[in-house]
């Protein structure tokens, strides 16, 4: 429903220079539920009008409608947990994929890129759960543990990705929408269960996809092995750079 | 009996009750945040009137906007007669709860 009085504020340039930054208030109104898409920026409109940029000035003004907008980041399970959700469930595949692909292909030290495999598919099984069902303890434990298990691998990992290609390319790119999403959810959400260290925590873990033995190379994880039974079938198809 | 209400949401239901006829988000936002006396962040408002609408708690209804918000409506909020029922069963559970205790609690404050 929307029921409009009129637009008086914001046809002037000293409306424009009072009210809120554009991009804020379109981010706020693409994050928000349908029914409340006019309500809310209207609140936050009228605050920032009639009293904050008044009073504070435009920067601080600013600031205040920009802590407000991540405040309101995933206002009841709206589309941004919505999306991070389907990033963990991408994250949780490719884990599959990657671990199923590792057993075939067997390259050296395979079984090792199979166990960070596995504890990824973990790690976003548990942030999926932790996301639809907040209040179960033993989950923000998982998630908490997975985190401090991965972040020191993530970080030697993001350097690699730099070189990437293929599906090293299209998996950064997720990863990058990934992180923005669950900082934003995870971090500013006012509602969130936990701590703010258990945030932080449950950030990182949404983030894992970075490990080195999932974003390497494709090229280089396919040398030869003379292990794999499945390459002996492909081998000319897969191995000729190697 | 049913369950006892959060603090928060105590203080959202006992300010749309206050406000009565002038509550919707903005003037519930600033009146919260003089009762708690603390900065409240938009979303837990939002988050808490949405929460309590789906419980039955309150009831909304869009009004017409003005100039000063872009023109864009308002939503005012009003308690619902379960909320009302909530907010005395809350009361009297907690003074229930305190009826036996020393005040202030651990002796002189």
């Amino acid at each position: 429903m929307t029921l409009r009085y009129s637009t008086g504020a914001g046809s002037n340039s000293e409306a424009t220079s009072k009210r809120p930054p554009r991009w804020a208030e379109s981010l706020l109104i693409h994050m928000l539920k349908p029914r409340d898409r006019e309500s809310i920026p209207g609140d936050l409109f009228e605050e920032y009008w009639e009293e904050r940029a008044p009073a504070l000035g435009r920067a601080r003004a600013n600031l205040w409608y920009y802590r407000q907008v991540l405040s309101l980041a995933s206002f009841h399970g709206g589309p941004m947990k919505r999306s991070l959700m389907y990033m963990c469930f991408f994250t949780l595949a490719t884990s599959v994929c990657l671990g199923l692909t590792e057993n075939l292909l067997r390259p050296p030290l395979f079984e090792v890129r199979i166990g960070w495999a596995i504890l990824l598919g973990v790690a976003s099984l548990s942030t999926i759960l932790y996301l639809v069902l907040p209040e179960y303890r033993l989950l923000r434990i998982l998630v908490s543990l997975g985190a401090v298990l991965m972040l020191s691998p993530a970080i030697g990992a993001i350097a690699m990705t730099l070189g990437g290609e293929g599906h090293t390319l299209l998996i950064g790119a997720v990863v990058i929408l990934q992180l923005s999403l669950s900082v934003l959810t995870l971090l500013f959400v006012s509602d969130a269960p936990g701590s703010r260290l258990h945030r932080v925590l449950a950030a990182v873990m949404c983030n894992s996809i970075f490990l080195p033995g999932v974003v390497r190379r494709p090229c280089q994880s396919i040398s030869c092995s003379p292990d794999s039974p499945w390459l002996h079938s492909h081998s000319s198809r897969y191995c000729s750079a190697a | 009996m049913a369950d006892i209400l959060g603090g928060f949401e105590q203080a959202v239901l006992l300010t749309v009750l206050k406000l009565g006829d002038g509550a919707y988000g903005r003037t519930i936002l600033k009146e919260v945040s003089i009762c708690l006396n603390r900065d409240v962040a938009a979303g837990a408002v939002y988050a808490t009137l949405d929460r309590l609408e789906v419980k039955g708690l309150i009831s909304s209804r869009l009004a017409l906007g003005t100039p000063a918000r872009g023109g864009r409506a308002r939503r005012y909020y009003e308690l619902a007669a379960a909320g009302m029922g909530a907010l005395n069963e809350t009361k009297a559970a907690l003074e229930n709860l305190w009826r036996h205790a020393a005040w202030p609690v651990g002796g002189d404050a």
